[in-house]
């Protein structure tokens, strides 16, 4: 830049009055990091209350075994909160591309695995076009979806669960620990994804304002669309590692899914409102709640309550981090 | 309404930078913008004057890429060109600071300034691009340095920034590339006065540096201070075109006002 007139121009411009108030909110803060106190005072409560059944590595190994799923369609449903969508087809997803894939071993073996976060993006496309193309709230369009693939689970599968051949790479891979390091890998490209690329920063940027990003020429309509086709791909690889792990692809599988990943989300710090969260937020509030779950098996309460208590602390986590004063109207 | 000056005779000998011939933009029935004619060129303020509803931000919208006109063509530097998005805009040189200014609210003046034009490492283009965030903070560092502009922070998101923060980071991302035509719609609608008085001179700033500048406003004072010359909407036509100079606050209020062009002395 070589603007010689027009150096310094700012000199004198009124800078004093910069107000705090907005960034550094008490509620802001606790949004941000409210997963991570609470995983501590989880941690810290039933390792008292029982330290010679919760405080084991071996517990340790079954709480991460039991977040890899929800940690994997987790990480595609922050893409799609952050930019102010939701996609309640998650759980729905699973169930069809587990017994899809399921069937397609018979045929093709273990490398049946791999078809998974294919068949979720096809799902995930679906979902992309009709939302973006036919202009209708994602809520709408993946409330659709819930039903239509569940259905079609039931019709594939004429209501059974569709085994999976018992030795070879597709059951190996729901094998500890090999979901927790798919988890891991998962996180880190991810959030590569979010932080460094382009396609990262036009997520926030739509979550923040959509309309200021398509008067900048920002690819609004693309990153929405692959946006949901990566939360297909997610829930999709979830199904085929919950179908590894449990033998067989079943037609009620990931029931009420769409809950927990949200779940996870909101309560690792994304804002429901869009353009603000992150990856290692959702994975700490995906171990949140399976914490929450083991200590209560551990203590002896009866899994009902932990239903109960999964919606509480969903609530709870937005009561204390919603940002209200950016939100005007509460519908 | 009749143009005062004629296409035929233009204001001056030397090529426009943009020339802008029977622009047309319809929003369903209604007709934004009817055959509008206008040249821009270096080194001069424009103004553009109407009242609301007499298609200012239509024009700007369709020159710098978020509106595509229904009809009508635009030479830049003497080459036809289709303006199909702000990219296009952008990369004919032309910069916009609009009226809302734009800014990624979530996101840090970094972010905002290159917002579109992210700089990346390697051969990927697009959505792929990874970002070079330690070189793009160095360049908003040194724009906003050679500005003299001062943020909080240059990682604190826009949001928190005050009002007149906020419209130094939009114009910093104009200036920032290089722009061979600035438009400044409505800059000083939410500033306090000596902040205004900053915009205004920044205008005259731009001009003096060979930049053209379209500059947007409903102030009769801001137009008479910094402007070169005057065109004039009404009812999405052209209304007059007149050296600002040549012309005075009564004429000019009555030609918004959509009165005809009276005779001056």
């Amino acid at each position: 830049m070589a603007l010689e007139g027009i150096k310094a121009w700012g000199r004198g411009l009124d800078t004093s009055r910069f107000t705090p108030g907005v960034r550094f909110k008490a509620s802001d803060l606790v949004g941000r990091y409210i997963a991570y106190a609470a995983l501590v005072v989880l941690i810290v409560f039933f390792g008292t209350m029982a330290p010679n059944l919760f405080l084991t590595r071996n517990n340790f190994e079954v709480i991460l075994q039991n977040s890899a799923v929800q940690c994997v369609v987790a990480i595609g449903m922050t893409f799609v909160i952050l930019i102010g969508s939701i996609d309640l087809s998650v759980g729905s997803t699973m169930a069809l591309v587990g017994t899809l894939a399921a069937l397609a071993s018979r045929q093709m073996g273990g490398a049946a695995f791999f078809l998974t976060p294919l068949l979720g993006v096809v799902v995930g496309l679906v979902n992309a076009v009709v939302f973006v193309y036919g202009r209708i709230p994602s809520f709408v369009v993946t409330l659709g979806m819930l039903s239509v693939a569940r259905g079609l689970t039931l019709i594939i599968g004429k209501g059974y669960p569709v085994p999976v051949p018992f030795h070879g790479l597709f059951s190996d891979v729901g094998i500890p620990p090999i979901p927790f390091f798919i988890v891991v890998v998962l996180a880190l490209v991810a959030s590569f994804i979010l932080k460094k690329t382009a396609f990262g920063r036009y997520t926030l940027a739509i979550g923040g304002d959509e309309d200021k990003s398509r008067m900048l020429g920002l690819p609004v309509n693309r990153v929405k669309v692959i946006v949901f086709a990566m939360s297909g791909a997610f829930a999709g690889l979830g199904g085929g590692i919950l179908t590894a792990e449990i033998g067989s692809g079943s037609p009620t599988m990931g029931t009420g899914f769409e809950l927990t990943a949200i779940s996870a989300v909101v309560i690792g710090g994304t804002s429901l409102t869009g353009g603000r969260g992150s990856i290692l937020g959702t994975i700490v509030g995906s171990l949140v709640m399976s914490t929450l779950a083991n200590g209560l098996i551990i203590l002896g309460v009866s899994t009902d309550v932990q239903i109960v208590l999964t919606g509480v602390v969903l609530v709870g986590a937005v009561l204390l981090s919603i940002q209200r004063g950016k939100i005007r109207i509460m519908k | 309404m009749e143009a005062t000056i004629p296409n035929s005779s233009p204001i001056r000998s030397d090529p426009p930078f943009l020339q802008v011939r029977g622009l047309c933009k319809q929003f369903g029935g209604i007709r934004a913008l009817h055959d509008v004619d206008l040249d821009i060129y270096p080194g001069e303020v424009l103004g553009l004057l109407g009242d609301n509803g007499a298609g200012k931000s239509t024009l700007i919208k369709s020159i710098s890429g978020v509106y595509s006109p229904n009809a009508g063509t635009i030479h830049c530097e003497g080459k036809a060109v289709t303006i199909s998005s702000p990219g296009v805009a952008r990369s004919l040189g032309i910069e916009t600071v609009f009226q809302d200014l734009a800014l990624i609210p979530n996101l840090d003046a970094a972010a905002n300034l290159f917002l579109g034009r992210e700089l990346g490492w390697g051969p990927f283009k697009g959505l792929l691009r990874v970002m070079r965030a330690r070189a793009m903070e160095e360049d908003v560092k040194k724009t906003l340095e050679l500005l003299d502009i001062h943020i909080p922070s240059l990682r604190g998101e826009v949001e928190s920034f005050s009002g007149g923060q906020r419209q130094a980071i939009a114009i910093a991302r104009a200036i920032r590339w290089k722009a061979k035509l600035v438009i400044l719609d409505e800059p000083t609608a939410a500033l306090s006065v000596p902040e205004q008085r900053k915009v205004l001179g920044l205008a005259r700033q731009l001009a003096s540096e060979g930049i053209g500048v379209v500059y947007i406003t409903h102030n009769i004072l801001d137009v008479i201070a910094v402007t070169d010359r005057l065109v004039i909407l009404h009812r999405g036509q052209k209304a007059a075109e007149v050296r600002t100079k040549d012309s005075n606050e009564h004429e000019i209020v009555s030609l918004i006002m959509g009165k005809s062009k009276t005779p001056t002395s």
